[in-house]
């Protein structure tokens, strides 16, 4: 049996008198761990931040795209060319995901993962053919082997179909149901939930501080999180997650910044572990 | 009329994806359709050359090849008359290969106790606990060709409480150190840890490479080495030029002649989603336990004895997943590597039955990790590793005892992409599983910290009210001798029509305590075996 549910089950005891004493796991441990890391953001500017955002331009081989049209200055943030998402709300998300896995001084977190720009290539995957959805197979080539990762897999009919409802929603530009997308019943596509769940956190921001999202610093942003829509924010936090510690391939994890920052090897065919390595972890 | 092929076969996975082979091998003209796509450009090609999976968490994530709830979701009623909600429920894999393309490869047999529950331990109220209709003699010739031709690692003696065996095809793999300081803990207790015997390549094997230990089985195998049905024996019956592979292709009826004891085919969407029937002499449905009762309900079939559906069983799992000081990094490895029965056998207790098998090890990649970490804890817990780096668990795989209530039936409302009525789940936990969860959970524990855990996290793997996390589908077209209170017969043919047969798991009559994948791949076998040849009576021959 794999593990994710450990820290999703119910967790009926904790017997480690260090960490958590609550029945759930889920609810309890948020009162009762100390996150040191979460006040103690590194950036004093904006414009280092904004750096790293647009460090993500070079290649398209390795997925971080091409970011022809020069960068626009927006709040705190410098938020490259060529978005699906508007230059606003993409500096928006920027702030949001920035609040939700910041950066300290021994670990990048998500902005300088280029989890934005992941997020911003999944909203726009049908923009690329093949769409950017699923990465080809069988290696990276990090480790050896051909890199067929970067050669996204055509879709197939219904994963098409699947995509785009779950993208655009089930409704046409003029807003005119497209029945096929509709068999069970209307869809509000990805791109939709993005734009107005930004915009509810923008007007918030505006209404609490003056300032729109992208011009307030993180502990603001997490202020303003922690009253928002939790749908809304989970939503950007699993993105965030995905494009922190997924493959690179998909436009986050920028030069496995995710993965260095705790410590994990990421993919690893087709040479796997060594006899070694499996028996003494220790060693590294 | 006409027959297009001699059998149609629904559902490429681990039943399936048997019978097409042992059909195909002996020269009947077989049809396998599979609702997913393939994941193998080169399945049917001399040369297998690579598979559309990799190392990757959100291919996974996406639903590459499995089960998507956004286009095929699930409802579920939890409590009597109840409101069913739309949820994400026990996916399987949905491609060439089914379950076993994702699965972690555990295949320990059962024993002949589990085939005795009723017999052996008189009923348990409100559960409708029954004998198999078979005996483990009859399972045993099964398992050694179906072990022999997925391949499976493991050390025959090593388990005391399993059942007399010969050799397994190959030893047991590398070992880990989350199941080599597991093991020890358990043996300072007295317990008997072994080898899991696991369908992954210890050595090359059949024209496939030996595992890796990259410790992503759950994505799929990138190098062949996990012994999916896909590479294994769908390959094998596709070089046989006998079996006709249909991938994206969706049955929505199994048709019958107007009398209706008899099949006379399947209606299916292709794969630009045009309806179109093919016909054949025989119809094994291996969809699984949850969509095989959905495709009978639909078509009509099957439910003389007003039992098709019901008897839904899962697993109890749960754990002590222990916290360790030191690095344990138990996703170097594929994913279990020792497991113990000490617990299948009962203990005298009057209030349960029996505990079940237990699995020493499990791993956890970052992003699944990640996403379930509350938002404000994450960034301490990712770098710390403390859960990720530093964990082994032991787990337990709970009988779940049958009960009529626990059922699949077709959602009035809610479609799936196909048009199809979805399928709607009504679970609810019996006492007595809870019991053994409550009794047993101490004695994982123990595990954990004999082997040197300082702390313990126990988890009861559950979705709210009560419905494990278990991907075990199994009941919901339980065989028996009596018509009246099976669904299936001792081979797997339903009782009402002639020429229509399962091969899931849901002619299981009761859960027994061990992972299900073998013993469904034992009986799918035997099942084509006497399909190929009634008078044999099942028998394996040379």
């Amino acid at each position: 049996m794999p593990l994710p549910a450990v820290v999703g089950g119910q967790v009926v005891a904790m017997q480690d008198p260090k960490f958590l004493t609550r029945r759930r796991f889920l609810g309890g441990a948020l009162t009762l761990v100390a996150v040191p890391a979460l006040g103690a953001c590194r950036r004093g500017d904006g414009a280092a931040t904004a750096r790293d955002a647009l460090a993500d331009a070079p290649a398209t081989s390795d997925g971080h795209g091409e970011i022809a049209a020069t960068p626009k200055p927006i709040g705190r943030w410098l938020v490259p060319g060529g978005t699906t998402l508007s230059p606003e709300r993409y500096a928006m998300l920027l702030a949001t995901m920035d609040a939700l896995i910041p950066g300290d001084a021994v670990s990048p977190g998500a902005t300088d993962a280029h989890a934005a720009w992941y997020l911003d290539q999944l909203l726009g995957a049908f923009r690329s053919q093949p769409p950017r959805i699923y990465a080809g197979g069988p290696y990276s080539g990090r480790h050896g082997g051909i890199n067929a990762f970067s050669s996204f897999q055509p879709l197939t009919r219904i994963e098409t179909l699947r995509w785009r409802t779950y993208l655009e929603g089930s409704k046409d530009a003029s807003g005119n149901a497209i029945p096929e997308r509709e068999w069970n019943g209307p869809v509000k596509g990805l791109q939709q939930h993005y734009a107005e769940g930004l915009d509810a956190l923008n007007a918030a921001a505006l209404k609490d501080n003056g300032k729109g999202l992208a011009q307030i610093d993180a502990d603001a942003v997490r202020t303003l999180l922690d009253s928002a829509d939790e749908t809304f924010v989970q939503l950007v936090y699993q993105h965030a997650v995905e494009g922190t510690y997924g493959d690179p391939v998909y436009g986050g994890n920028y030069q496995q910044s995710g993965w260095k920052a705790i410590d994990y090897e990421g993919d690893r065919q087709p040479i796997g572990y060594t006899a070694r390595q499996m028996s003494h972890p220790e060693e590294g | 009329m006409a027959q297009d092929f001699d059998a149609i076969i629904v559902g490429s996975g681990a039943g399936g994806g048997i019978v097409a082979w042992v059909l195909a091998s002996k020269g009947w003209k077989v049809a396998l359709l599979e609702k997913g796509r393939s994941a193998y450009p080169t399945l049917g090609a001399p040369v297998l050359r690579q598979s559309l999976f990799g190392n990757d968490e959100l291919r996974r994530r996406r639903y590459f090849g499995f089960h998507d709830p956004f286009i095929e979701p699930r409802t579920i009623v939890q409590s009597a008359g109840g409101l069913a909600q739309q949820k994400e429920f026990q996916g399987l894999g949905v491609t060439v290969g089914g379950g076993t393309v994702f699965y972690d490869g555990d295949s320990p047999r059962v024993t002949q106790l589990d085939l005795r529950m009723l017999s052996t331990f008189g009923p348990v109220p409100g559960a409708s606990m029954v004998d198999w209709p078979i005996s483990y003699e009859d399972l045993a010739p099964h398992y050694d060709e179906v072990e022999r031709l997925i391949g499976v690692q493991g050390a025959a003696g090593a388990d005391p409480f399993a059942e007399k065996r010969g050799p397994y095809p190959m030893p047991p793999g590398r070992p880990a150190k989350v199941g080599t300081i597991l093991s020890k803990g358990a043996k300072v207790l007295g317990y008997h840890p072994h080898p899991m015997p696991m369908a992954n390549n210890s050595i090359a094997y059949r024209g496939r490479p030996a595992c890796v230990d990259c410790g992503f089985c759950a994505m799929g195998c990138p190098i062949d080495a996990k012994g999916s049905t896909a590479v294994t024996v769908i390959r094998d019956a596709l070089l046989t030029g006998n079996l006709t592979l249909l991938p994206e292709c969706c049955v929505t009826q199994v048709l019958k002649t107007p009398k209706g004891d008899h099949a006379t085919g399947v209606e299916f969407l292709d794969k630009d989603g045009k309806p179109s029937t093919l016909n054949a002499k025989h119809i094994i449905l291996a969809a699984n336990a949850i969509e095989t009762p959905r495709l009978l309900l639909a078509s009509g079939i099957g439910n003389s004895s007003g039992l098709l559906g019901k008897n839904l069983m899962f697993h109890m799992v749960f754990a002590a997943v222990g916290t360790f000081e030191e690095e344990i990094r138990s996703y170097r490895s594929r994913v279990v590597a020792h497991a113990l029965a000490d617990f299948t056998v009962p203990d005298g207790s009057k209030d349960y039955i029996r505990g079940g098998y237990v699995e020493l090890g499990g791993q956890i990649q970052p992003v699944e990790y990640g996403a379930t970490l509350p938002r404000q804890v994450h960034k301490a817990l990712m770098v710390s590793g403390k859960f990720r780096r530093k964990i082994a668990s032991v787990s337990m795989m709970g009988e779940d005892v049958p009960q009529e209530g626990n059922r699949i039936e077709l959602d009035p409302k809610v479609r799936d992409v196909y048009g199809r009525p979805v399928a709607r789940v009504t679970y609810v936990r019996h006492v007595h599983d809870q019991t053994v969860i409550d009794r047993y959970m101490p004695k994982l524990t123990a595990i954990a910290k004999a082997a040197g855990a300082t702390g313990v996290m126990e988890v009861d793997f559950v979705k709210e009210d009560g419905v494990p996390e278990s991907k075990h589908l199994l009941g919901t077209t339980r065989m028996g001798d009596d018509a009246k209170l099976s669904v299936t017969d001792k081979w797997g043919r339903l009782h009402d029509i002639d020429n229509v047969w399962v091969a899931d798991g849901g002619v299981f009559p009761t859960s027994t305590a061990f992972n299900p994948t073998l013993t469904q791949q034992a009986l799918a076998h035997r099942l084509a075996t006497y399909l190929m040849n009634p008078a044999g009576q099942g028998k394996v021959t040379p």
